[in-house]
């Protein structure tokens, strides 16, 4: 498998040109394979969110370089598709006009967009609702409803940027398994970011372990459970509590460090 | 006379939501008979000069709009105010949108447009006289200076606190700056917009009506300092009770349009 992600040397500090700028990340190398699901897991302030803004060109880093796909990445990267956690839907739009958004951008035809959104909204279960609107669906519908305009993008990558942190737990736990059974009829690169820690095993075939301010990578950690994951299967499998367990033990250790 | 909503709680049923637009409506009509009767009680026993009773005064109005008298003054009164109101409108616009998208030119107007926001117009008639006489383009500027700044004030906050996290979306999915503008900027500012709208309509009849007064005595205002020189107070009441309500109506008709063009709104 060839690599589709390459951060080398990177640092990035928030408002740099002012005195005293506030570091958010330092030092961060990492490799990103094709086609691998991988978990940004780490106490809020540690530059998760940030590093993966950098990779979708969101942000410019500091110093230090990003290739993606063995292009540097300068500006927004339409290599990436994006999820959001919250959600970052036009509530003056349809459900099928929010999900078509992306492949406006991209200047495809009406009547194309059209019928790819319809299919990536049947996916993600929405079919029915193309013409509601954002408000009068629930939050894990409106979540459904960004998920599919990722998707339907057919981007190498797709961010997603603690995107079930505002759901109930329920609700989370449902994307989950949605997200799981997607990703495995339609492979990509995934980052996904989050600070729960189940869901970052459950997900991941990687989980990297980031520490706060300045933001670095503390360990990545591989996650060997076959794939199709059962969710059930793994949560009750002793090598899902013993990973649980020596990743909270790390994240411990990280605060004691930082409270120190 | 905008229908205060209800709060209500849990789900409503179609006759408790029924019943609930009737009350709403009787009171708002109730309190109009109310305040007619004590009105007219007022007049009657108080027997003022300059308080005649309701009914005098409601039957002035209907003299005044069915013999003719008042259609040239009406009609002029519109043609200044639809003329003051539409460049209030562009002028509104624009300057707002580019004060609440460039930060340099919001930095260099905002405290002229506050300051002009709280300035009566009306003193600057003097110089609005040297500079287009007493006639129409006088009363247009007057409708101008009382509409534009609060538009531009409206246009301005809603185009800078555009959503941020859908600009972001945007960008990510690809979209230009130009893009962003006319697809996210435009439609998240567009309620409150209207809003400022809506708001500028109801200056610009103010605009309209002081500047018919004070600066030439033409339209409706001008009719109205008239009576009001002839100590024809029940006049002066019809035709105050007759802009009531044109300025309820126009409010009205733009908190429609209003309700139907964003019911997207969270």
């Amino acid at each position: 498998m060839s690599s589709m992600i390459e951060v080398r040397d990177l640092s990035h500090v928030y408002n740099a040109q002012g005195q005293g700028g506030t570091p958010a990340l330092s030092d961060v190398n990492l490799t990103i394979r094709k086609n691998e699901f991988v978990t940004f897991l780490g106490p809020s302030g540690c530059g998760k969110t940030t590093l993966m803004r950098i990779i979708g060109g969101l942000v410019t880093p500091t110093s230090g370089s990003v290739q993606v796909n063995g292009k540097p990445v300068r500006g927004p990267n339409l290599d990436c598709a994006i999820v959001f956690q919250n959600f970052a839907l036009m509530p003056w739009a349809s459900v099928l006009q929010n999900v078509a958004f992306g492949l406006e951008m991209r200047g495809e035809p009406k009547a194309q967009r059209i019928e790819k959104a319809r299919a990536a909204i049947d996916l993600v279960g929405l079919g029915g609702f193309e013409e509601k609107y954002p408000k009068q669906l629930s939050g894990g519908m409106q979540q459904r409803v960004g998920l599919a305009r990722a998707l339907v993008v057919h981007t190498p990558i797709m961010l997603m940027d603690e995107p079930f942190g505002a759901l109930d737990q329920q609700t989370r736990r449902y994307m989950q398994e949605e997200l799981l059974r997607i990703w495995q009829k339609d492979q990509r690169t995934v980052i996904f970011v989050t600070h729960d820690m189940e869901e970052a095993i459950l997900l991941g075939d990687k989980v990297v372990l980031m520490s706060n301010r300045p933001g670095r990578i503390e360990e990545v950690i591989d996650v060997k459970f076959a794939r199709p994951r059962d969710p059930e299967a793994v949560e009750r499998s002793p090598e899902f509590a013993e990973l649980k367990e020596y990743l909270w033990h790390r994240l411990r250790q990280m605060h004691e460090m930082s409270a120190a | 006379m905008t229908m205060a909503r209800d709060i209500t709680f849990g789900t409503e049923s179609a006759g408790a939501a029924a019943w609930r637009r009737l009350r709403s409506f009787g009171s708002t009509w109730g309190g109009i008979a109310v305040i007619a009767l004590i009105w007219e009680l007022a007049g009657r026993i108080a027997g003022q000069f300059w308080l005649p009773p309701f009914s005098t005064v409601i039957a002035r109005l209907w003299e005044l709009l069915t013999d003719g008298s008042l259609t040239p003054h009406l009609l002029a009164s519109l043609g200044s105010l639809t003329l003051g109101f539409s460049i209030a409108l562009a002028i509104g616009l624009v300057v707002g949108f580019l004060m609440g998208v460039f930060t340099w030119v919001n930095s260099a107007l905002d405290v002229y447009v506050n300051a002009m926001m709280f300035t009566p117009g009306l003193i600057f008639a003097p110089i609005l006289f040297a500079i287009f006489g007493l006639g129409f383009a006088t009363r247009v500027s007057v409708v101008v200076i009382y509409a534009v700044f609060i538009i531009i004030i409206n246009t301005a906050a809603a185009v800078r606190n555009v959503d941020r996290p859908l600009l972001e979306m945007a960008a990510g999915y690809g979209a230009s700056r130009w893009t962003a503008l006319i697809r996210i900027v435009l439609p998240d500012a567009f309620p409150l917009i209207l809003a400022g709208i809506r708001m500028g309509v109801g200056r610009a009849v103010k605009g309209m009506v002081n500047g018919e007064m004070f600066i030439a005595l033409i339209g409706i205002g001008g009719q109205a300092a008239r009576f009001g020189k002839q100590f024809d107070f029940t006049s002066v009441w019809a035709l105050s009770v007759f802009i009531m309500i044109i300025a309820v109506a126009i409010n009205q008709g733009v908190s429609h349009l209003e309700r139907r063009m964003t019911s997207w709104v969270e």
